[in-house]
């Protein structure tokens, strides 16, 4: 039998979603162990069968503390037992356990996870960088700056400001002018990595569908979330703070589109899936505007691990998660030394003569 | 819905969200926790502005521990780029700052919309627990870490004290601690209170006690109870506000 661990929370924004998607998916995978990333940055192997309130203080009750050797044999320790995993199911959302940092520490412990690798999980995470690459790869993107006093953007106001790293709205506003983004950038929290700026298009419409490439290419029904009347932009509320199945707001699943631009969504979600090199399920996220369509950003780590989605070809959860799994096994990452055989140090002189 | 974006006041300390083309003939307030976001949907098409307090939104939080009326001092700096007087609207932690605002300055505000704002002192919170005054008195004599009276504080303090960070923890302490009285027997300006009749966090009748010691100063006050809401009317009941918003445009004039 496969021994899998669910992980989740972690020192991020969206902590709390994380918490809602790992019990998620607990639930789905019995047998499997829960690991607890605290805000702290502290881990934790808690018992079975919790709920959302009993992270509500902070560490649950009767959660045992562990530790995370990044070496190899390492793994998570209590004490000197060592837990025994064949993959870790990555349920974390924003920051470090989507950004890649968790990624890596997890590769140099030998630990096999679901979900991409550190690199793809940094280009997915960064907005500006993933804008370029897709904009090299052909495809269409907004215009996406970086917000500094040495420039400013060649398009008009307002513009809508994110944050350059997260994978949320969380941060998200609208300027009225690039004063205040500079402003905004110096005092909000959520722009202390940095932040991009794009043009805000009135009316737009978000268009989401999911990928995955393993056991084949695939992709999922589009989603097209309907803005409720209270909010410009879809908050982070609306996009994931459900208890259920899918993200609260009202939605239209499958959208009603043109089958042209459908097949064309269908067609750059495969071709920036494979640009990012994902793993397990990602969400690519499109705008709509005027009749064109510009790819907004990728969530390599989805809310829900976007299994609503799915429902045309209909994929249950269970089977979402083992797929996962079995990609995970089938894919560990392994450091190359191919050429590092030693010659290099036999005939090598004294380190004192490379001084000179 | 039209974009209300933001733009910097104050040099950047002051973050606003402006809705319409035309100079705001309002401003609203925000409670603690929350931001101008909140009255996106109140504030639709109309004039106004709504900033982001500071410590709260996009906007940086005070270096040092303010009051109320500290805020009410801020949003006079940089009320000129505001092109006052304007209606007010605030709503609980808002709503001392409107209070204070209007009591500094009653040339700038033509009225004001409180909702859910604690005004009068003689609010009893519950003492802390013995166990939990020992563990304190302990650590301020470094008897207890930081590290472990943070986590009792997570799990004794209320979830505004619980949630706050940095300065805006001590601003919190400050604020709810704070009573309003003078201010109150100052004002001579229309009043509409707008409360929730199950307003757990501002309970009813200390809004008819507010509205009781405005008619005293001489004001013209309305009180409106509305049955069936809490304490977030911004959010849960934007039609009342608006309602509010528009009788209150009638009687003070264009």
């Amino acid at each position: 039998m496969t021994r899998i661990a669910t992980a989740f929370g972690g020192p991020s924004p969206e902590h709390d979603v994380s918490v809602s998607t790992g019990l998620q998916a607990s639930r789905v995978l019995p047998g499997s162990d829960c690991l607890y990333w605290s805000l702290t940055g502290d881990w934790y192997l808690i018992p079975p069968g919790l709920e959302l309130p009993d992270f509500a203080d902070g560490v649950p009750r009767k959660a045992r503390r562990l530790e995370l050797v990044a070496a190899p044999g390492g793994g998570y320790r209590m004490g000197r037992k060592r837990l025994e995993y064949d993959a870790l199911v990555n349920c974390f959302h924003g920051g470090p356990g989507e950004d890649g940092t968790v990624q890596g520490i997890w590769d140099m412990a030998g630990l096999c996870y679901t979900g991409p690798g550190q690199g793809p999980s940094s280009l997915g995470m960064d907005k500006l960088i993933f804008a370029a690459a897709v904009r090299a790869a052909g495809m269409p993107t907004l215009e996406r700056r970086l917000v500094t006093p040495r420039s400013a953007p060649d398009f008009d106001p307002p513009y809508i400001m994110k944050p350059r790293s997260g994978g949320s709205s969380i941060g998200i506003v609208i300027v009225d002018d690039y004063d205040t983004a500079l402003a905004v950038a110096k005092s909000s929290p959520h722009m202390a990595e940095g932040a991009v700026i794009e043009p805000y298009l009135e009316g737009a419409a978000d268009l989401q569908i999911a990928v995955r490439r393993y056991p084949a290419v695939e992709v999922s029904a589009i989603e097209e979330p309907v803005r409720s009347d209270r909010r410009e932009i879809l908050t982070y509320q609306e996009k994931y703070l459900a208890w259920g199945d899918a993200p609260a707001g009202d939605r239209r699943i499958p959208a009603d589109l043109p089958d042209s631009m459908e097949t064309t969504i269908q067609t750059q979600a495969m071709a920036v899936a494979d640009l990012v090199g994902i793993r397990g399920v990602s969400r690519v996220d499109f705008l709509s505007h005027d009749g064109n369509l510009y790819v907004n950003e990728i969530n390599t780590l989805p809310g829900s691990l976007a299994a609503y989605l799915w429902i045309d070809p209909p994929r249950s959860r269970a089977e979402l998660l083992e797929d996962m799994i079995a990609e995970a096994l089938a894919h560990p990452r392994v450091f190359n030394t191919v050429g590092a055989d030693g010659a290099a140090l036999k005939g090598g002189g004294a380190i004192a003569a490379k001084l000179l | 819905m039209r974009a209300a974006p933001l733009r910097a006041l104050a040099g950047g300390a002051l973050m606003a969200r402006f809705f319409g083309d035309r100079p705001p003939g309002v401003m609203a307030l925000h409670g603690w926790g929350r931001e101008s976001a909140d009255f996106i949907e109140v504030l639709d098409g109309m004039a106004a502005v709504a900033p982001d307090l500071p410590g709260f939104g996009s906007s940086p939080p005070p270096d040092r521990v303010w009051g109320a009326d500290d805020y009410a001092l801020q949003i006079i700096g940089a009320i000129d780029e505001m092109r006052p007087p304007m209606l007010v609207l605030g709503h609980s932690f808002g709503g001392r700052v409107a209070v204070c605002l209007a009591a500094r300055r009653p040339d700038l505000v033509t009225g004001l919309i409180l909702t859910g704002a604690p005004l009068l002192g003689g609010v009893r919170r519950s003492r802390p627990r013995r166990a939990y005054r020992l563990i304190r008195w302990g650590h301020r004599r470094g008897l207890v870490s930081d590290e472990r009276m943070e986590m009792l504080r997570r799990r004794h303090g209320s979830s505004d004290y619980r949630t706050a960070r940095g300065v805006m923890r001590d601003v919190l302490v400050k604020v709810v601690n704070e009573s309003y009285e003078s201010q109150l027997d100052a004002l001579s300006l229309p009043v509409h209170l707008v409360w929730g009749a199950q307003d757990a966090e501002v309970p009813v009748e200390r809004a008819r006690q507010a509205y009781g010691r405005l008619r005293e100063s001489g004001c013209e006050v309305w009180l409106r109870e509305v049955d069936g809401v809490g304490h977030d009317l911004p959010l849960s009941r934007p039609d009342v506000l608006r309602e509010a918003i528009l009788l209150m445009q009638e009687a003070t004039g264009p």
